[in-house]
């Protein structure tokens, strides 16, 4: 991983079109501004991470599963 | 009474007042705004969350504290006012809101819990968002029963 220190003000660069700009730092939270390309996808990763499991947990809520959960949750609480 | 078709119950008649509303969506389903929110005694505490949009959409999900009884929520001013809580009132789990973590089951292996991005409906308005908690050390994935093994 490229590691940059940057203070307030100060911007980088990524590929063409895409400017990352520390905007304010105040304690442990950094706000940062983004300039990109309408096409380029700016999501949290949390957000990301959140959407995927969403997805998969969508996918595993089948009939078979609902039993199979309440048989689980019942051997760990007997 | 309204009806609809679900995944796990047929199709179903339903009150009004069991339909929970996400204005913004769920991340990955951001057209999904509204849920009718399914308790029954046989699978308590499992709860299910059911699309009225789309049938075959089910969300299984556990109370948070059953996941995790030190589960802890933080909800920012901007998450507060989607969900038409007062700004400084302390709130009440169970009370005022209900934190849900959705469940995942992946074939083979161990069921987990989304404990990073809880669903929090208020219980007034019935308004309910799924939020995201960075920095709290919560996963996404968290399996269930971890924390009673790390106990023993």
């Amino acid at each position: 991983m490229l590691v940059i220190r940057r203070r307030a003000g100060e911007s980088v660069l990524i590929g063409e079109g895409v400017e990352i700009t520390v905007i304010d730092v105040t304690g442990s939270r950094v706000k940062l501004g983004i300039d990109a390309p309408v096409e380029v996808p700016i999501l949290r990763k949390e957000i990301q991470l959140a959407a995927r499991e969403n997805v998969a947990a969508a996918e595993g809520a089948s009939p078979d599963s609902v039993a199979m959960l309440l048989a689980a949750l019942r051997a760990r609480r007997p | 009474m309204p009806r609809c078709h679900t995944k796990e119950f047929g199709e179903l008649e339903f009150d009004e007042a069991a339909v929970v509303h996400f204005a913004a969506g769920l991340p990955a389903f951001d057209q999904e705004k509204r849920f009718l929110l399914i308790e029954r005694s046989e699978t308590a505490p499992v709860v299910f969350l059911q699309s009225l949009t789309t049938p075959h959409l089910l969300f299984l999900a556990l109370p948070v504290r059953f996941v995790d009884p030190t589960f802890r929520l933080k909800l920012a001013d901007d998450e507060r006012a989607a969900l038409g809580l007062p700004d400084d009132a302390a709130l009440s789990e169970g009370e005022d809101l209900v934190s849900l973590a959705l469940l995942t089951i992946r074939p083979g292996s161990a069921v987990t819990a989304n404990l990073l991005a809880p669903v929090v409906i208020a219980a007034r308005s019935r308004r309910a968002l799924q939020v995201v908690q960075p920095d709290s050390g919560y996963r996404v994935d968290h399996q269930l029963g971890e924390a009673a093994a790390s106990c023993s």
